[in-house]
């Protein structure tokens, strides 16, 4: 039964992944009272929820390990993930701050990041500021909805 | 009961009704495609706007935001695998697999066809049926709600295309996932970090377009050059539905809509289920099994007629016996209230133009669906073909909006972040994110049910099991769900056990 450690299987990473989730979950709902059936308090739930959880983890750890041909998990880039992951931060920031038009611009350059093919310099500006002029006309101006286009507008 | 529908027909046909109608639906339609915007806050938006028109024209216009908005939803959930609405995630799985393989006009077009039929033959059973199937809901308690969203969760593992193991998992993390936010009976908040943000519970939206939304366009880019087949552009853009395509939608469209006509009957979930109940039914009756979860026609119809009949009958109990069963139908019964018309057994009977002209205006909002939409099937079609480079960007701007306006918070926008960082992991480790949605989806209601259930019986477990309803339920869906296990243990499946 060997653990090598560049052939890490996906069930025992995804079974670490339910005992980790089980484990944060029984700390934040363990304050909660229990109760009992005839009368379930709020941390009911939570706490049963991470027992099984933990359990399914355990299970699938114990699974991994013991295959004799370890599944390794595919990685795959990161570039991608980044990427979009950062421009949706840089929104979260970015929009109720400094209006509509900057953060869809910086989502955009941000998702550009993730390697997309490319295309021209002016070509890709113009695309982008048709984009956002639509998206702002769309939303702002057919919805109706409450999100200044520019900082001081 | 013809004559009294033929009067309500003539109503709803007025122009101002008929421009209500229209003007609901297409605003519908158009909130149901942006996902964040949803049909909730669109009818509460526009509610005050409908008192001046009378209460007829105001519910008419706020019943066709809330059906068009479910037509929406399919719509990007079959372009991009971005449901716009909950039930809209059972129709991204087979109409995208339809779209990446240059169907998505069939795709929408069936979903157009099976919705409208749905619709009308749910109207009709609501104008025959209204009264006899309020008191069937009647007969609906906390523990038969439990039992069936129970079943429904379980049953979800049918549809997910990992391992068992795994599924379940996802099951228990959508379920605490559910569980965050302040508990109903106490009000203390769960799970919620000490995040005030946190206080009220997830949102839908950020969940749906972290997990399925911005994780498919990672998967998308992250996939090796040459592998993402741009779709043939020879493919015509309005293709014709062919006739033995038609056929073979009729039978799931017409289970869709049993499926989806009973289930919106029930006050609390039902119409949430409805769809997922239809795709299953659907993958254990249905032919060409093999095909389903690689763009099935029949994956897409059947839901499709289920959630729009579902839309459709869940307005039963609101006319019927004033119980909203759903959130907008508590707006409607707001709406109705402020128009000083009270829903209950007699409304049928004071006010039958009203009664009637509604009912003949849900079929009319359908009609105006159908002919609006096919058209448009080939813009969208068009839309979808854009080189992934340039849609991805409209997809991210779709997603950041679209979480933002939900509370104008970024905390909802950061939300999405974490939540494609878990699909991504989800991707990568073989977890389908199906059973985590529908378990999210279906969690608070159920422990809302086993709550009531067993505060009821003073902790005493066989309540599930002494009731008439509760024990059928039980009985037919144990056989089910028995069937749907065996049946994936005999199917291949992509990874080993």
């Amino acid at each position: 039964m060997e653990v090598g450690l560049n052939a890490i299987d996906e069930e025992f990473v995804a079974g670490t992944f339910f005992l980790s989730v089980a484990s944060l979950a029984w700390a934040a709902a363990s304050p909660y009272r229990f109760g009992s059936l005839a009368s379930i308090g709020p941390g009911f739930f939570p706490l049963c929820l991470s027992v099984a959880l933990a359990v399914i983890g355990v299970a699938l750890i114990v699974r991994g390990v013991a295959k004799v041909e370890p599944a390794p998990i595919v990685w795959g880039p990161v570039r991608p993930l980044l990427a979009l992951a950062g421009a949706i931060l840089a929104a979260a920031w970015l929009l109720p701050r400094a209006g509509l038009a900057t953060s869809l611009l910086a989502v955009m350059y941000l998702t550009e990041l993730s390697g997309l093919p490319g295309k021209g310099w002016l070509r890709w500006h113009l695309f982008a500021m048709f984009a956002i002029a639509l998206a702002c006309t769309i939303f702002v101006g057919v919805l109706g909805m409450n999100l200044p286009i520019f900082p001081f507008w | 009961m013809i004559e009294q529908l033929l009067v309500g027909f003539s109503a709803a046909l007025s122009w101002t009704n008929f421009l209500f109608c229209f003007a609901g639906v297409v605003l519908g339609t158009m909130v149901g495609v942006l996902p964040g915007v949803g049909p909730l806050v669109t009818i509460s938006v526009l509610l005050p706007f409908t008192y001046g028109a009378g209460p007829m024209a105001g519910i008419i216009m706020l019943a066709g935001i809330y059906y068009g908005a479910q037509y929406g939803g399919s719509t990007t959930a079959i372009l991009v695998n971005m449901p716009g609405e909950a039930s809209s995630v059972v129709t991204a799985i087979d109409g995208y697999q339809m779209a990446r393989r240059g169907k998505a006009g069939q795709a929408l077009a069936i979903a157009a066809v099976a919705s409208f039929v749905a619709g009308t033959l749910a109207t009709l059973l609501v104008a025959l049926f209204g009264l006899s199937l309020g008191r069937l809901a009647l007969s609906f308690g906390p523990p038969e709600y439990a039992i069936l969203l129970v079943l429904g969760i379980c049953a979800s593992i049918g549809l997910s295309r990992g391992p068992l193991l795994q599924s379940l998992g996802g099951i228990c993390i959508g379920l605490l996932l559910a569980c965050v936010g302040a508990d109903v009976a106490t009000g203390s908040p769960r799970l919620a970090f000490g995040l005030p943000e946190l206080a009220d519970g997830l949102g839908l939206v950020p969940v749906a377009l972290g997990l399925y939304g911005v994780t498919e366009a990672i998967r998308v880019l992250s996939a090796p050059a040459g592998s993402v087949a741009e779709i043939d552009p020879n493919i015509p853009v309005r293709p014709r539905l062919s006739g033995a395509e038609l056929r073979a939608s009729v039978a799931p469209t017409l289970r869709g809509t049993a499926i989806g006509s009973v289930l919106g009957v029930l006050p609390g979930g039902g119409a949430a289920i409805a769809s997922f109940a239809a795709y299953l039914v659907e993958r254990r009756t249905g032919t060409r099994r093999e095909l389903f979860g690689h763009g099935n026609p029949a994956g897409v119809a059947a839901p499709e007629a289920a959630n729009n009949a579902a839309a459709q009958t869940s307005f039963v109990p609101l006319l019927a016996l004033g119980i909203p069963a759903n959130a907008v139908m508590a707006l409607m019964l707001g709406a109705l209230m402020i128009h000083g018309v009270v829903p209950g057994p007699q409304l049928a009977d004071l006010q039958p133009t009203l009664f009637w002209g509604l009912i003949a205006s849900m079929w009319v909002g359908n009609a105006i669906l159908l002919v609006l939409n096919l058209p448009l099937v080939g813009l969208w079609v068009r839309l979808s073909r854009l080189p992934y480079r340039d849609l991805v960007h409209a997809v991210m701007i779709c997603t950041c909006v679209g979480a933002f306006s939900v509370n104008t918070s970024g905390f909802e926008v950061a939300l999405v972040a974490l939540f494609a960082l878990l699909g991504w992991f989800f991707l990568r480790t073989g977890i389908d994110p199906i059973t985590i949605m529908l378990a999210f989806v279906l969690g608070a209601p159920l422990e809302e049910s086993l709550r009531a259930s067993l505060t009821m019986s003073h902790g005493d477990l066989s309540v599930f099991v002494t009731r008439p309803v509760s024990v059928t339920l039980l009985l037919l869906g144990g056989v089910c769900l028995l069937l749907l296990i065996r049946s994936r243990g005999r199917s291949p499946r992509d990874s080993q056990t």
